[in-house]
């Protein structure tokens, strides 16, 4: 039992003074007062900020390496459509940067393929509970192996390829590749769907010749969410315009330029996951990127998470990020829910996380300095239920661990 | 003549955080007192009671080579390892509008040049961060020679090229090869204008720019050296100590690992930047308790950007990064004033509200190591550049 939080649940309780109970792996039950019974394990928030743990929504941690290069295996660029691979395959979770993760209050990041492939492969969704203890394997870290397919959209696939004389060298060849494997796999759906109707109705049927990218791709049509990167606006239509051909849910990636076109956005309900927004503008679709988009998408009331795309920012850089959107127009509580119930609704895991409900997980972090303040200090980090981390008294220990 | 009144000034030379008048002439400080009584015909801005600090100064940036919003940039001529006849300052464009992010966070001056890939890539310029043209903000356009060493340059020659250098070694002999050359010439250069001078018969003298522009580290050119690894520290002390260098140590990233070595050695230090993905080996040991560690160890030190690695609005967050790892706060405001200032040779001009020394102040409106850090005007020589006005939210880039 967590007593005396000032808690936000993010499912109505803001700011409240409460008591939270934890059974297992999943929060049990939130009251305002809980009486003790023997045999708990209690602790005093003693008044402390309480939140959700933290959701970096978009990351290529665990893939891409710290410290090293040959680490690193965040982009297969050998082939620009891959959607069988799956982001879970590489992920390291003895990766120092867990560690930093988990000191930090982030307690669930969504990693996988980078942005290099149009098609790269899914991401997982996976607990930082290796930043306390780096030598568990994938399967005791992962909260969802394969939760949204990997695309992308714009300059990078175009340089990754194009400049070695490779498809796709434009944007016309990456839209076409990209509708060619999705109608490809609508195609290989039918033929798969009609496979197993037979089968079941027990009636004379070809063997199935089965193909591993489209029997992964196809899941977008049973609902997969699309995870789009297009920073320029031009890339965030096509996005759209394709997504539509196709009948897909998709949410739109970094997308630079979102706050110049918020009708549009608004029109075709499009979900945006924006950032990274604190570092270099080092290629002309982002230069546009704005650190008051944050302020105008939530002001227009569209849903929005912000990403740390880490290592691009590293994943200790999200909270001080988000302090950054604060100080251009974005509200605290805007930032609060950004990377909590938002991060998780766009990655369709709010079922497990994202909010403090009973019946979820208890991903809860005790604030001993509120998390958007430059001196922020995650003090108590609680993953599945369980004390991942206790700050000790002393300096700060938001950096890596010695390597 | 300007006066700013009230200030809650720090000016980096003995006086910190105490209530002054400042009164600027033309470009320059010329008085701080307790009181200053505003003439007829004086500009007057009342600090009311505001942080005052000297101008904040980036003293490793690769601004406007690398501009922002581009791809295609001018940071790094892959072409040769050995470049030290080029300048930063001809491929700067003023046009970057890092700049003016930079002004906006009361960045006044920048120290920007070439990219790391090559071991000795050509020298630095120093300006100010206002102007349209070069001419007006620069103050110098050569002020120290870049070199690097570890892995930018094996990666950039070795494995994308297959070229020289591929190994630490190789880097280190090129790095030695070129400084021999340098020396020499310059031997033979001095023999020449001795003569010249004297009106002797000097006959013919075959220029090497390369050479020429190299040979000025041996009449005190400041060498900024790239290094990140323990070795490869130690790699930069031991060639400057054997050509007798001025040097600074840029990055340092594994410098707070070796703290004895820096005081012995008397190495003048440029860490950052802290923030940002360990995306080699060589960074693997970066680390946000460097300030406190070189701190604790009586090593004076300045902060840079290495912007665009982290944009210009980043400086300031980097302090406060720092800060929050136990790197006191006056060490903080130090490193990017008067320590920023003495790592690049300016310290005539800048680094402190001195009277001579150059009017660049900013009147912070909230504390730069505060997250909400607010430079609410900002002077560059004499002149305010920049006001933040009240309902702006406008540290973010302009609109392109």
């Amino acid at each position: 039992m967590i007593k005396n939080c000032n808690l936000i649940d993010m499912a109505g309780t803001f700011q409240q003074p409460r008591d939270l109970l934890v059974e297992g792996s999943k929060v049990k039950e939130v009251g305002e007062h809980i009486p003790e019974q023997k045999g708990w394990e209690v602790i005093d928030a003693a008044g402390r900020l309480v939140t959700p743990g933290i959701i970096d929504p978009h990351s290529h941690l665990g893939v891409s390496g710290t410290g090293n290069r040959e680490g690193n295996d965040t982009n297969e660029m050998t082939s620009p459509v891959t959607p069988g691979l799956r982001g879970l395959d590489a992920i390291d979770p003895s990766d120092p940067a867990f560690g930093a993760a988990l000191r930090n209050g982030v307690t669930t990041i969504v990693t996988g393929p980078g942005s290099a492939n149009l098609i790269g492969g899914t991401f997982a969704a996976v607990k930082t509970v290796s930043g306390e203890n780096p030598n568990l394997t994938i399967e005791e870290c992962v909260l969802k192996e394969e939760a949204v397919m990997k695309m992308a959209l714009g300059e990078n696939p175009k340089f990754a390829y194009g400049k070695r004389q490779k498809q796709p060298a434009t944007r016309m060849m990456s839209a076409a590749l990209l509708r060619e494997q999705l109608m490809r796999a609508r195609e290989y759906r039918q033929k798969w769907e009609e496979y197993q109707r037979k089968t079941a109705a027990g009636e004379e049927t070809k063997p199935f010749e089965r193909d591993l990218a489209m029997h992964s791709l196809m899941r977008v049509f049973d609902g997969m969410n699309c995870k789009i990167h297009c920073h320029h606006a031009v890339d965030a239509m096509t996005a759209i315009r394709i997504a539509e051909e196709l009948g897909l849910r998709y949410t739109l990636e970094h997308f630079s330029d979102c706050y110049l076109l918020i009708d549009e956005i608004k029109k075709h309900n499009c979900r945006v996951i924006i950032g990274p927004l604190f570092y270099g503008k080092n290629k002309l679709e982002s230069h546009r990127k704005s650190l008051k988009s944050a302020g105008i998408l939530e002001k227009n009331g569209i849903p929005f998470s912000v990403m740390t795309d880490c290592g691009v920012i590293p994943v200790e850089g999200l909270l001080v990020q988000m302090a950054l959107l604060i100080k251009n127009g974005l509200s605290w509580e805007g930032a609060l829910k950004a990377v909590t119930l938002s991060a998780a609704q766009l990655n369709d895991i709010d079922d497990r996380v994202g909010s403090l409900e009973p019946g979820k997980d208890a991903d809860i972090v005790i604030w001993n300095v509120e998390p958007f303040d430059t001196m922020s200090q995650a003090g108590v980090v609680i993953i599945d239920g369980k004390v991942r981390y206790v700050k000790k008294d002393g300096g700060p220990e938001t950096d890596y661990i010695g390597l | 003549m300007l006066l700013i009144q009230n200030c809650n000034l720090v000016n980096m030379a003995g006086i910190y955080e105490q209530r002054r008048d400042l009164l600027v002439e033309g470009t320059k400080v010329r008085e701080i007192a307790d009181k200053i009584e505003p003439q007829p015909g004086w500009e007057v801005i009342d600090a009311a009671g505001r942080l005052v600090t000297p101008g904040i100064i980036d003293s490793h940036a690769h601004i406007g080579l690398t501009p922002t919003g581009v791809g295609d940039f001018d940071g790094n001529e892959y072409t040769n390892p050995a470049t030290p006849g080029i300048r930063g300052l001809d491929a700067l464009n003023p046009a970057d509008p890092a700049f003016d992010v930079a002004l906006k966070n009361g960045v006044t001056t920048v120290i920007t040049g070439p990219g790391s890939a090559n071991v000795i890539g050509g020298t630095f310029a120093a300006l100010k961060t206002y102007g349209k043209t070069l001419d007006e903000a620069v103050i110098n356009p050569e002020i120290c020679m870049k070199t690097a060493l570890g892995e930018n340059p094996k990666f950039a020659y070795g494995k994308n090229r297959g070229k020289a250098p591929a190994t630490r070694m190789m880097s280190a002999a090129i790095f030695r090869e070129q400084l021999m050359k340098a020396r020499d010439y310059r031997a033979k250069w001095l023999e020449h204008k001795a003569k010249l001078d004297a009106g002797e018969e000097a006959g013919e003298f075959s220029y090497d720019l390369n050479m020429h522009s190299l040979m000025r580290v041996f009449d005190g050119m400041m060498v900024k050296i790239h290094c990140h690894q323990a070795d490869d520290i130690m790699t930069a002390i031991r060639i400057s100590e054997e050509f007798g260098l001025r040097y600074t140590l840029d990055h340092c990233t594994e410098g707070y690992l070796i703290p004895e070595k820096l005081k012995e050695h008397n190495c003048r230090v440029i860490i950052g930047p802290i923030f940002g993905a360990k995306s080699k080996f060589e960074l693997k040991h970066k680390s946000m308790n460097a300030g406190r560690i070189l701190e604790e160890n009586g090593i004076e030190f300045s902060v840079m950007t290495d912007n665009p690695v982290i944009p210009m609005e980043g400086l300031l967050m980097q302090l406060a990064l720092l800060h929050k790892h136990g790197m006191s706060r006056e060490t903080a405001l130090k490193a990017v004033t008067i320590n920023a200032a003495k790592n690049v040779d300016l310290e005539g001009r800048l680094g402190t509200l001195e009277p001579g020394k150059d009017a660049d102040i900013v009147i912070w409106n909230v504390d730069p190591l505060d997250t909400m850090s607010d430079a609410g005007i900002v002077i560059i020589d004499g002149k305010v550049r920049y006001e933040k006005k009240e309902e702006e939210i406008d540290v973010d880039y302009k609109e392109l």
